[in-house]
């Protein structure tokens, strides 16, 4: 019952991360700061989603498995960040030396 | 025993973790684990052996929970007030590791954490990196990093160098 109850809350706290990963993309003024705001507002949202749902699971493989999730997840947002801001870099670097 | 054969077995322990030893999903797993080799072969830089330390990655982990918790945080603190408050800017860090995996990991780890989102590597072989608020301390917050990273590799770092 308590499990269920520390769950239900993380969950909920992560959905707000997510949320606000959300936000970010809107309000925030450039792509960079947009980067800023997805890789790290969704990596604690899914982190909390992923620590709430560790309550639930049947067997270790299954925590193994979540915090796998987690950490590939971390990984291909850092380097999809990374992606994206060296080709605006380089677009914008490039648009300089016409300017 | 060569490091591609050890990289393709620790994929392939990977994948099937993740489907729970479904061999048959291995129909789309093989091909994505050879593509993830043949892009392993693709780096460039001079191969140089990898140490770890225990209690390095311990102290790394806290440090990266703490840190992402920050990170979080800040980015929740920002977009739910009524004004929007950034200061966005660039920002040069020197590099103390050589090119290759740990290079690349202090990167992908810069862009986790609050703050920062590194560019790329300029010409004069210094990162650029992006920030969203100049007005915080930058440079400390990176060099905590440096030397978390430095733990967990169990390389010697005193002072900002290698």
């Amino acid at each position: 019952m308590i499990l269920d109850a520390l769950s239900v809350l993380l969950l909920v706290l992560g959905l707000f991360f997510f949320v606000s990963g959300l936000l970010g993309l809107w309000r925030f003024p450039d792509t960079f700061a947009r980067l800023h705001a997805l890789t790290k507002a969704d990596n604690l949202g899914l982190g909390l989603v992923m620590t709430g749902l560790l309550f639930q699971v049947p067997d270790v493989l299954w925590a193994i498995k979540f915090v796998l999730v987690w950490l590939l997840a971390l990984v291909a947002s850092a380097v999809n960040a990374h992606l994206i801001a060296v080709f605006l870099h380089r677009q914008q670097e490039g648009h300089d030396e016409s300017a | 025993m060569p490091l591609i054969i050890i990289v393709f077995i620790l994929l392939l322990a990977l994948w099937l973790l993740l489907t729970s030893g479904d061999l048959g999903s291995l129909l789309v797993g093989l091909p994505f684990i050879m593509l993830a080799l043949w892009s392993y072969r693709l780096q460039r830089h001079a191969p140089y052996p990898l140490t770890f330390s225990f209690l390095g990655a311990l102290r790394f982990a806290v440090f990266f929970l703490r840190e992402s918790l920050r990170g979080g945080l800040d980015i929740a603190l920002r977009v739910w007030q009524p004004r929007v408050s950034l200061s966005v800017a660039f920002y040069e860090y020197r590099l103390i590791f050589p090119q290759g995996p740990i290079r690349s990991f202090f990167m992908y780890c810069i862009s986790l954490l609050p703050g920062t989102l590194s560019v790329c590597v300029s010409e004069n072989g210094k990162l650029r990196l992006h920030v969203l608020d100049d007005r915080g301390a930058v440079a400390e917050d990176l060099a905590r990093l440096e030397q978390r990273v430095c733990d967990l590799f169990a390389l010697p770092c005193y002072k900002g160098a290698l």
